[in-house]
């Protein structure tokens, strides 16, 4: 008679698995293959681009990590906003446009100001819901033309107590020169955090820079963080370990 | 058996039946020497993905053996702790899963399938994972940019 395999030796086997279409598929053999295959596939969120489904998607206790990388969710709004600017959509937009130059843009400010507030209260109210998550990714070095005040609300995302209390690393990505700012955060479990700046060539890094940014009012944690890592492209190259 | 120490008493093995021990030594004896492997090696999650599912030739044609033997012998890795062993147990088994579909997989290994049919349905009609709608997303997206550029052509 075969014997039967504990569940330990099932998820070591499922783990040589791609977590693609091979685990998306065993998730239907039975419920220990079900649950193996959710974890696996809900380990690592990346919130580029939310949509209404993420929230009901998510099944919060199997993340471990969460990746945002807030140009692509701020690429991804102003993608109708460009399709506005192809179309005049109505007649009253276009006598609109007539008297009032300026409307069309503040018209599509407002469309991102709006969409951009759903889909914070999308990630916000998603987020709530992961009480398990050991990694907190926020990349958003991509772009340094893009408004950074959306790299400000999502780094506010630590404010939330259920989340940030099991964070055991924390990695920000941005561009050094912008206004982001960090507030006052509590990270009880934190083990690491990383630091990564990006330096436009044409921008100048001076001791004044380094300095504001180390004097950061950050942390409140009752570990110390073991090393800040400043990662800077040419020509200028600084690496705190 | 580092538990134990030396000793010149015999060591029990109440879960290990001979002739899989004589397989597992049989094992050991052909890997002796061999550094053995770091134990961090599979400490996250993605690390593990990386991993090949490649099993040598000795190893291939080692483990060549009917479903119970192959059961047998990755539940005497897992007690006698011989985690290469293990590993080339548990590959295989991979291997095996490897194009499969749940039911051929319920039949290879004699699992039972644990869903009401109502369960089974709602299952399959959910989207896979998040994957899925990122890959939704981008169908919708190119979309759009066609007709972007159908409006500026005209």
């Amino acid at each position: 008679m075969v014997p039967e395999l504990p569940l330990e030796i099932w998820w070591k086997i499922l783990e040589y698995l791609p977590a693609d279409a091979s685990l998306i598929k065993l998730r239907t053999v039975n419920r220990t293959f079900l649950e193996i295959a959710r974890s696996s596939l809900y380990q690592k969120l990346t919130i580029k681009e939310p949509d209404l489904q993420t929230e009901k998607l998510l099944r919060g206790h199997y993340v471990r990590s969460v990746h945002i990388q807030p140009w692509d969710i701020h690429f991804f709004l102003s993608v109708p906003l460009r399709r506005l600017h192809g179309r005049i959509s109505s007649f009253s937009n276009y006598v609109r446009l007539l008297i009032a130059p300026g409307y069309s843009v503040r018209k599509d400010i407002a469309f991102l100001q709006k969409h951009l507030k759903e889909v914070m209260e999308l990630i916000t109210d998603t987020v709530k819901r992961l009480q398990h998550v050991r990694e907190y990714t926020l990349n958003a070095e991509m772009d340094l033309d893009c408004d950074i005040s959306v790299f400000n609300r999502f780094s506010s995302l630590l404010d939330i107590s259920t989340f940030s209390r099991t964070l055991a690393k924390v990695t920000l990505a941005t561009s050094a020169g912008t206004s982001a700012c960090l507030g006052r955060v509590h990270l009880p479990v934190l083990e690491e955090f990383n630091l990564h700046l990006l330096f436009r060539p044409s921008v100048g890094f001076s001791d004044s820079t380094l300095n504001e940014l180390v004097g950061w009012n950050f942390w409140e944690s009752s570990h110390l963080w073991r090393f800040i890592k400043l990662r800077c492209v040419q020509p200028q190259s600084i690496h705190i370990l | 058996m580092k538990n134990v120490g030396e000793s010149d008493q015999p060591i029990p093995l109440p879960n290990v039946s001979s002739s899989v021990l004589k397989k597992v030594l049989e094992y050991c004896e052909h890997h002796r020497g061999e550094p053995l492997p770091a134990p961090d090696a599979d400490t996250s999650q993605d690390d593990t993905r990386k991993r090949t599912t490649d099993i040598s030739e000795w190893d291939q044609k080692f483990i060549t053996v009917d479903q119970e033997m192959l059961f047998e012998i990755i539940l005497a890795a897992n007690y006698l702790d011989i985690k290469s062993l293990l590993d080339v147990g548990c590959k295989t088994v991979a291997n095996m899963i490897k194009g499969k579909t749940p039911e051929e997989i319920r039949k290879l290994f004699n699992i039972v399938n644990d869903f009401t049919p109502e369960e089974e349905v709602r299952l399959l009609a959910l989207p896979h994972s998040y994957h899925q709608l990122i890959l939704s997303f981008w169908h919708h997206q190119a979309q759009i940019k066609k007709e972007n550029e159908w409006a500026e052509d005209r």
